[in-house]
This record gives C-alpha cells, sequence and structure tokens, in this order.
C-alpha cells in the first residue's frame, strides 16, 4: 500500500498580499506589451493601482492584534507585524512609482517592465516581512534582489549605473553565499529551517544540561554566517561598502527605493530570524550587533560629513540610519518591535521626500548632485526649500518632526533594554550626523545661488513631497495614531500564536 | 478654568500662521500685525501675576491633556514662582525686539517676524512645559528660528556662527534627551509603574517623598546629562565659545532675544531640572561647577575689557553675568537661587538694553568701534543719557535691578556651605571689572570731544526708540527700588526647591 500522501491545509488568505502583487505584476508585464510606447506612464499608473489593491487586500485579511495565522506547513505567518509591514512597503513603492513616472521619460529610460520590477522587488519584500522559514527567507532575499539588479543598471547609457548594477550583483551574489551556507549548517544542526521550531529547539536543548550541544554550535555558527548576509543587505558597516557607488550610479527613484524598502524588508526578516529563532542566543548577537550598530552610526555619519554630492551623502546617511534600526530591532523585546516600525515610517517619509527633491533638481544627462545647486533655493524654491529643510531635520532628529520621534522611541527602547551605552553612541551620532543635514540647510537659505537650476516638477513628484512633509510634520507633532498602529504589530512567537 | 498658559503659549504660533496670509511685499503691515499680536500676548500675560498665588510653592494654572497617551506623554503645562518671572520677561521683550526691527530688518520682512513669533512660543512653552518630553520639543525648536535669524538676517560671518550656535547646543541637547529617557525609565522601575511617567510633577514628588531615588552613580550620570546641554546653553566658561560668535552677527532683535531670554533657558533649566531633580549629585557638583561659574566671571570680564567692538564687548559681559547667576544657583541655598532667579530677570533687561544701544548706533554709523565714535554726548544728548542709565544698571548701582540680583546672589554664595567665602571674594572682582569695561566703553563713545566728523551730524534716537528705552527703564527702576514685589511671589517655590538641600548638604559637611 503506497504511503498516504497528506497535502496540508493550505490557507490562502496567508499569502493573500503577495498573491495579489505578483499576480498584478505578471499581468501588467503583458499588458505593457499592448500599451503603445508614447502611453508608457500608463503602465506606471496600472503599477501604483496594483499598490492600491493590494494596500486594500492586506488591510482586509489582517489579523487581530496577538494573533496570527500560518499555512503551507507554517512556513509563512500573517500576523499584525507582518501587516503593518507591508502597508509601510506599499507606501514606499508607492512613492517610488510615484517619483518614477515622469523621471524615466525625461531620461530616455522609459521601458515598461520598470514598473513590474517594481511590484515584484515589493512582493519579494512582503515574502521576506512574512517568512518563517529560513528557505523562504532566502527566496525573499533572492527575489528581492535579482530585479534590483536590473533596475539599478536600468540606467542604460550611463557608464556607472551598470557599474552599480554589476557591484550590486557581485556583492549580493556573495552575500547570498554566506546566507545559503549558514541556513544549510542550521538545518544541519538543528534538522529544520522552521524558526519557530529553531527556537524551541534551542530552548530545551540550551536549559536542560550546561555542556553546549554540537548541534547548537552549529546553528550558532549558521545563524552567524545569516547575520553576516544580511549585514550586506542592510549595509552594516564594515558590509556597506557598495552602499554610496550603487546608490549614485543608480536612477535616483531605485536608490530611494532601496534606501528604504530593501533595508526594511531585511530588517524585519532579521528581526524576526533573531526574535523568534535565535533568541536563546541573544547573549551572542546582541554584542556582535552592538558592535556593529555603533560603529555603523559613527562611520556612516562621519563619512557623510565629507561629501560635496548630496545623492552620496543621502546614501551615507542611510548607512547611519541602518545603525539606528539596528538598534530598534536589537531590543525587540516590548518596544523594540514598535520602535523599529515607527523609526521605518518616519525614515522612509524623509528620505523619499530628500530623495524626491534630488530627482526635481536632476538635469539630463549630468550626474552632479553637488550640494552646490541648493544654495539659495529659498530665494527661488521657498517652497521646495522649506520640504527639504524639513526632511533634512527629520532625518537629523530635530523636534517637530516624525524623525525626533522615531529616534526617541529607538533609544527609550534601548535603554529599557539595558543598553545605556549604546543610547550614548546613539545620541553622539545624533550630533555628529545634525553637520551635515545642517549643512543642506545653510546652503538653501543663507548662501546665494551659485549657478541656474530650475527644478522639474510634475504631478507624481509634487504629490510625493506633499505626503512626505505632511506626514513628517504631523507625525511629529502628533505620532498618537501612529504609535497605536504600530503597538498593535505584534510579532507572531508561535503557531496560531 | 480660563487657559490663561495655552492662550500666551499659542497667540504668537496662531500670529505667524496669520503672517503666511500676508503678501511677501507689505512689509508694513508684516510688522504691524506681529507688533500687534506680541502686544496682546504681553497684555494677556499680564494676568498671570495679578492671579498667581504667591503663597502656594505648586504649579498653578495647570493644563493637562493626553499626548501619547501610551508613553504616559502630555501635554501638561503649569507656572510657579520660578517660572512666572521669565515668562513675563520673555512677553515683555519679544515686543521690543519686534519694535526693533522695524528700522534694521528690510529683506524678508515677513519672514523675520514669523521667525520672532515662533521663537516666542516656544521659548514661553521651554518655560511653562511640566512634560519633559514637551519641554524638549519647546526646547528645541528654539534652536530652528534662532540659527536662521542668524543665518539669514546676520552680518558678517553670519553662516558660521549660525551653524556654531545650532551644533553646540544641539550636541547638548541631545544629551538630555537620553537623560529624559532615562529618568523616566528608572522612575517607572522604582516606582514599578505599569507606564512610563513624563510628568515633572509627578518625578520631582516622588524624588522628595523618596519613592523615587537614585542609585547615587545613575544620579551623578542624568546629572551630568542635563547639566552639559543647560550649560552649554547659558553658557558657562569653557562651553561659551559659540556666545560671542552669535551675538556679534546675529541682527540686533535677535541679539536682544537671545541675550535677554534664550540664555536664561539654561539657568532655568539648571534649577529645574538639576537642582530639584538631582539634590545629591548638586551637593557634590557644587564647589566644582561654582569654580567655573567663577572662572566664567572673571574671564567674561576680562575679555571683554579687550574688545574694542561693542557689541563683542556687550557679548562677552553676558558670560560674566551669567556666570553670576549661576553662582547663586549652586550656592545651593534660598537666598542665592531667589537672587540668581532675579538676576536673570535683570539680565535680560539690561543686556537686552545694551544690544538696542550698540544697535541704535550701528543702524547710524554702521560701525561699532568704539574708537571711531567720542563725544556722542554733545551730537546726541538723549541717546548718551538713556546709555548711561543702560549701562549703570548693567554695573550693579544701587537703586537700579542689577544691584539687588548681585547682592543678593553674593549673599546667598557667601552663606552657602557648599561655596562659601573664597568664591565671593573672587566673584566680586567681576563686578569691579564691569564697572571698568563698560564705564571704559561709555567713556570712549560718550565723552570727550567729537572728533570724527562722521559723528557730528548724527541724528538723535527717534521717539520709536527713546518709546522702547522708556519701556525697558520701568520694569529696570521698579526692581531696583520695590525689589520685594518680584521676590515675594518666587518666595514659596524656592524655598521649596532650597528644602531639598538642607539635609543634603549638611550631611555633606
Amino acid at each position: 500500500m503506497p504511503p498516504e500522501i497528506v497535502i496540508p491545509a493550505i490557507d490562502l488568505r496567508v499569502i493573500a498580499p503577495m498573491l495579489t502583487i505578483f499576480a498584478w505584476a505578471t499581468v501588467l508585464l503583458m499588458v505593457d506589451l499592448f500599451i503603445p510606447s508614447k502611453d508608457r506612464k500608463l503602465t506606471g499608473y496600472l503599477a501604483l493601482a496594483g499598490l492600491a489593491v493590494t494596500a486594500l487586500v492586506t488591510l482586509a485579511v489582517q489579523p487581530a492584534p496577538g494573533t496570527s495565522r500560518t499555512s503551507f506547513s507554517d512556513m509563512v505567518v500573517l500576523d499584525s507585524f507582518g501587516t503593518t509591514l507591508t502597508l509601510i512597503l506599499l507606501l514606499i513603492a508607492a512613492f517610488s512609482i510615484a517619483i518614477s513616472i515622469n523621471y524615466l521619460s525625461y531620461h530616455n529610460i522609459e521601458m515598461g517592465e520598470y514598473y513590474p520590477l517594481v511590484l515584484f522587488a515589493t512582493g519579494g519584500m512582503i515574502l521576506l516581512g512574512q517568512s518563517t522559514n529560513l528557505i523562504l527567507v532566502f527566496l525573499g532575499v533572492e527575489l528581492l534582489s535579482i530585479t534590483l539588479y536590473v533596475l539599478t543598471a536600468f540606467f542604460y547609457p550611463r557608464y556607472t549605473s551598470e557599474e552599480a548594477g554589476l557591484k550590486y550583483l557581485l556583492l549580493g551574489a556573495f552575500a547570498a553565499g554566506f546566507l545559503i551556507y549558514g541556513i544549510a549548517l542550521i538545518y544541519g544542526g538543528a534538522g529544520t529551517l522552521n524558526l519557530f521550531e529553531i527556537g524551541a529547539l534551542l530552548d530545551t536543548s540550551l536549559t536542560v544540561g550546561a555542556a553546549f550541544p554540537p548541534g547548537a554550535l552549529l546553528v550558532l555558527i549558521g545563524g552567524a554566517l545569516v547575520l553576516i548576509g544580511f549585514c550586506f543587505k542592510i549595509s552594516l558597516v564594515p558590509f556597506h561598502m557598495w552602499t554610496p557607488d550603487v546608490y549614485e550610479g543608480s536612477p535616483t527613484p531605485v536608490a530611494a527605493f532601496m534606501s528604504v524598502g530593501t533595508k526594511g524588508a531585511a530588517f524585519a526578516a532579521l528581526l524576526r530570524i533573531l526574535i523568534v529563532a535565535l533568541l536563546p542566543f541573544k547573549v551572542y548577537w546582541l554584542p556582535v550587533l552592538g558592535v556593529l550598530a555603533t560603529l555603523t552610526m559613527l562611520f556612516g555619519n562621519i563619512a557623510a560629513l565629507m561629501q560635496p554630492n548630496v545623492k552620496r551623502m543621502l546614501a551615507y546617511s542611510s548607512v547611519g540610519h541602518a545603525g539606528y534600526i539596528t538598534i530598534g530591532i536589537m531590543t525587540a523585546g516590548t518596544h523594540g518591535t514598535e520602535s523599529f516600525l515607527f523609526y521605518l515610517l518616519a525614515y522612509a517619509l524623509a528620505n523619499m521626500g530628500a530623495f524626491a527633491v534630488l530627482i526635481t533638481l536632476e538635469r539630463r544627462g549630468e550626474m552632479a548632485w553637488s550640494v552646490d545647486d541648493f544654495a539659495g533655493l529659498w530665494k527661488r524654491y521657498p517652497l521646495l526649500a522649506i520640504a527639504m529643510a524639513t526632511f533634512m531635520l527629520s532625518l537629523a532628529g530635530v523636534p517637530p518632526t516624525a524623525g525626533f520621534f522615531g529616534k526617541f522611541f529607538v533609544f527609550a527602547a534601548a535603554w529599557e533594554d539595558g543598553q545605556v551605552f549604546l543610547v550614548f553612541m546613539g545620541v553622539l551620532s545624533s550630533a555628529i550626523a545634525a553637520f551635515f543635514y545642517l549643512r543642506v540647510i545653510i546652503r538653501m537659505f543663507m548662501d546665494e545661488p551659485m549657478r541656474e537650476v530650475i527644478p522639474i516638477f510634475n504631478r507624481g513628484l509634487t504629490i510625493t513631497i506633499g505626503i512626505a512633509v505632511v506626514g513628517t510634520i504631523v507625525f511629529g507633532l502628533l505620532p498618537t495614531p501612529l504609535v497605536s498602529l504600530v503597538q498593535n504589530a505584534v510579532i507572531a512567537l508561535g503557531v496560531g500564536g | 478654568m480660563f487657559p490663561y498658559l495655552s492662550l500666551i503659549l499659542w497667540l504668537p504660533a496662531l500670529g505667524a500662521l496669520a503672517l503666511l496670509a500676508i503678501p511677501r511685499e507689505q512689509h508694513q503691515s508684516a510688522r504691524s500685525i506681529a507688533l500687534a499680536v506680541s502686544l496682546l500676548t504681553f497684555a494677556v500675560s499680564l494676568a498671570l501675576p495679578l492671579r498667581f498665588n504667591a503663597a502656594d510653592a505648586s504649579m498653578q494654572f495647570v493644563e493637562q491633556i493626553a499626548w501619547i497617551p501610551q508613553w504616559g506623554i502630555a501635554y501638561h503645562v503649569g507656572l510657579d514662582g520660578l517660572s512666572l518671572w521669565l515668562v513675563l520677561l520673555t512677553t515683555f521683550l519679544t515686543p521690543i525686539a519686534l519694535f526693533a526691527t522695524w528700522d534694521s530688518i528690510h529683506s524678508q520682512v515677513r519672514y523675520f517676524q514669523i521667525l520672532m513669533l515662533l521663537l516666542e512660543t516656544a521659548m514661553i512653552g521651554v518655560f511653562i512645559a511640566l512634560d519633559t518630553i514637551l519641554f524638549y520639543l519647546f526646547w528645541e525648536f528654539t534652536l530652528i528660528p534662532m540659527a536662521f535669524m542668524i543665518g539669514i538676517w546676520g552680518s558678517g560671518n553670519r553662516i558660521y556662527a549660525a551653524r556654531k550656535f545650532f551644533l553646540y547646543t544641539f550636541a547638548g541637547s541631545v544629551l538630555m534627551l537620553m537623560g529624559i529617557i532615562g529618568l523616566s525609565f528608572l522612575h517607572r522601575d522604582a516606582t514599578g509603574a505599569e507606564l512610563t511617567s513624563f510628568s515633572l510633577p509627578q518625578i520631582m514628588g516622588d524624588i522628595r517623598t523618596g519613592a523615587f531615588a537614585l542609585d547615587f552613580g545613575m544620579e551623578q550620570l542624568l546629572f551630568g546629562l542635563f547639566f552639559i546641554a543647560f550649560a552649554i546653553k547659558v553658557p558657562m566658561w569653557p562651553f561659551h565659545t559659540w556666545l560671542p560668535d552669535a551675538h556679534v552677527q546675529a541682527p540686533t532683535a535677535g541679539s536682544v532675544i537671545l541675550a535677554g531670554v534664550l540664555l536664561k533657558l539654561g539657568t532655568y533649566g539648571l534649577i529645574r531640572f538639576n537642582l530639584s531633580l538631582f539634590p545629591n549629585a548638586s551637593a557634590w557638583a557644587a564647589p566644582a561647577i561654582g569654580i567655573l561659574a567663577v572662572i566664567g566671571i572673571i574671564y567674561g570680564a576680562w575679555i571683554a575689557f579687550a574688545q574694542t567692538d561693542m557689541k563683542k564687548l556687550v557679548a562677552y559681559s553676558s558670560v560674566s553675568h551669567m556666570g553670576f547667576i549661576v553662582l547663586g544657583i549652586f550656592a545651593l541655598n534660598e537666598i542665592g537661587i531667589t537672587g540668581a532667579v532675579l538676576q536673570m530677570v535683570n539680565h535680560g533687561l539690561s543686556t537686552g538694553a545694551l544690544f538696542l544701544i550698540v544697535g541704535y548706533i550701528y543702524e547710524r554709523r554702521h560701525t561699532r568701534e568704539m574708537s571711531q565714535f567720542g563725544g556722542l554726548w554733545t551730537v546726541m544728548p538723549i541717546y548718551g543719557g538713556l546709555a548711561l542709565v543702560m549701562v549703570l544698571s548693567s554695573v550693579g548701582l544701587p537703586g537700579l535691578n542689577g544691584f539687588i540680583g548681585e547682592f543678593t546672589i553674593m549673599q546667598g554664595a557667601f552663606i552657602s556651605p557648599a561655596l562659601g567665602w573664597g568664591y565671593v571674594a573672587v566673584a566680586v572682582f567681576g563686578v569691579v571689572l564691569a564697572a571698568v569695561y563698560l564705564l571704559r566703553m561709555y567713556r570712549e563713545t560718550f565723552m570727550g570731544e567729537v572728533d570724527k566728523p562722521e559723528n557730528a551730524e548724527l541724528k538723535d534716537l527717534s521717539g520709536g526708540e527713546i518709546g522702547m528705552m522708556v519701556a525697558l527703564l520701568i520694569p529696570i527702576v521698579m526692581i531696583g527700588l520695590f525689589p520685594t514685589l518680584f521676590f515675594a511671589p518666587m518666595q514659596a517655590s524656592m524655598s521649596e526647591v532650597a528644602q531639598a538641600f538642607s539635609s543634603v548638604v549638611a550631611k555633606g559637611q
């Protein structure tokens, strides 16, 4: 008698957001063939519609706070942490597409594939936020990375863009190697790839005997390799070397998308791995991440100080911000998770806005994003200057902006967790960071114009900048609704928990 | 109860919003509206001393609304004897500073007025906030308008000055943010409360009743975090280097507000946070801080003496005078602290007036070098007379305000077991030096012959300028002649602050 094949119960609601976005992207890829090239912008609008539909689906399947659903043999989970993250990621993707639509045609790189690629990458990010199995984590990372290799090299005739794509590909492959090797070791040690099971296994094997079981040692080594793989993706120092070059070479909307979206999703997956699977190893990973976070904050901000090129400055500043977010995920006890989500949203608003301002100043066939181009902006385009100043202040963490509360929540979570030294390094590096954010403001408001720069506005950019400014200030004055939102975003620590 | 504090706090901000509706070119109406709003704010704030209950040491006019309930953060404002006169000083100096822009700010006038009004809201907010996060928000927000004022409307090396001002103060304040976070979490853990509380009266009350006792090492750490933030703002020697730059480059109205109110945020914070929350650490640090204060007094005076630029001279005299205030605060007794608070008001009035006086002559001659002047008294007699009174008020002539403050501070420091006569013996040279450098400035500019032909035709003060001076003279003379009127409402709150030390300091002996 042949063995009975049991097909595990499948709950499609768990992957409904991913299903929607992937289906939409696939269909859009084909629909695009029938859209005449002069109406290529329509593809962009359809992609935006897809994001909106995905958001609605996400809201519809959102579980009650504290509850979760798993499916596909517990490989995927739908918890309120995942859905909140998904909504933030969809917002980021929507911003990225909105600022791309005219950018692509202006720079003669308009191709219909661009938008489905962004949707695929977003789907990969959602998968990262929801997977509870290391193989799915790997799948998410690769899905995200492969689409981004294409997107970074999308600026076809520009050499720096090709260089960026190649650099990102090589380092991405390197990181993937670490990641998959680490996953293999973990499987060797634990006999499972499921995060819940790894966590439970470590919990029992470490508490029973005083001796360190060999299986746990393998998991520890594997965990370290996985961490290295993630460090490349979230560009923690010293794994950040690719970041400035890749951001500078990529089309600006892609750089914006990467700086917040990729990072946010990779952080979310890392958070889940650390909290669900490797929590018994906290004594090991906490000091390591603490050192990395400190190095990242200090180095990222100090390197940003020296950049006369605003796009590179924002790249280094995003390295610095990765350090603060790391503090948030390290201390993911009661307040760490919510501080991570709050920070991510505050940072996304400000950084997306700043990149959008950069796009308004970007000239065809030119690759200069010199801080000189911002000189005297206030006299000619006061609203644009005020918007940029708001983003800079939020990134620096000056109240009353959302960025201030982001930093406050991260530092508060760290103090609560007993990481007083990290709080100190955090505030110290914020003081350093103020230097270069302030420099942009000073050039805009207090200097005379260096050369004639006429910003280009279009609907997508204006709306993105508008939403980002309003969001940054409103959440800076009244963060209460956002705090409720992220407080309800609880990570599922067990199956059906 | 009628929300006086919220009204006073938000009126200027609403005025700033209203100014946005004024067309950019209509300079005159922007000036008038801003002045009217600030005068209205001052008028409303006059209700505060009238309705203030001097016998009550606790917070009055309290308003509390939940803001971020998940974290125990609230919109919580109130007034006590410490903040009462400082709020009035702010509402009083802002219209004067705004009026001073009439003749000195000619570009982007509307924006300057908007920033001034926003700054007023932020400064009042610092003095009345009773929630530490709310306090921090206002504290940080004072930076932005001031940095812009220096950077856009300043003179000479304005960008350097604006950057230095912003970065110095910001570096200090992020340390304070760490202190604020630490304080609330330690408080939560000590009291076993479920939520963190950022309410200052709550934390202060728990410290006084002993429900929240800090471990001494932690108390020292938190004391240090707050102290650095405030010491930079005061500014105390050796954190003072941003001050001369900021003052010299700032437009006159900016200097008046900077010296008049912004510096007081630092000394206010020292009393409100360091003294009230960390009595043991304060007693431990008082002798060292006293030494820094005395160094500041002598150093500021010495450097002021060497200046040839009048505005720089007044700026360094601020370093010296603020040293006195810190000395009074860290005397840790009622007399010293009360004197320090009164001296904060005095310094705001006198130094504000001196900056205006320098500003008047700068507008006429576009130089502030003392050597360019001489014999101004004969050309501008009204100006000469008013300037003399203001100089004497700053020097500390009995009968004017400065004397009362300095005398009380030195009395407090003298009898303080934490400091003692040695500090006073050195500090008293500061008073002598103040007389020397200020009177030298007066002699070189106003006395003697009119030896520069450019000065012979200078116009004396206009009606508006005289009005500003007279407005400043009223409180200067009032404080000088009827100090009790001003001391009385402070007494209850100050003795409560000092109470904490009667046991601590005695124990340390």
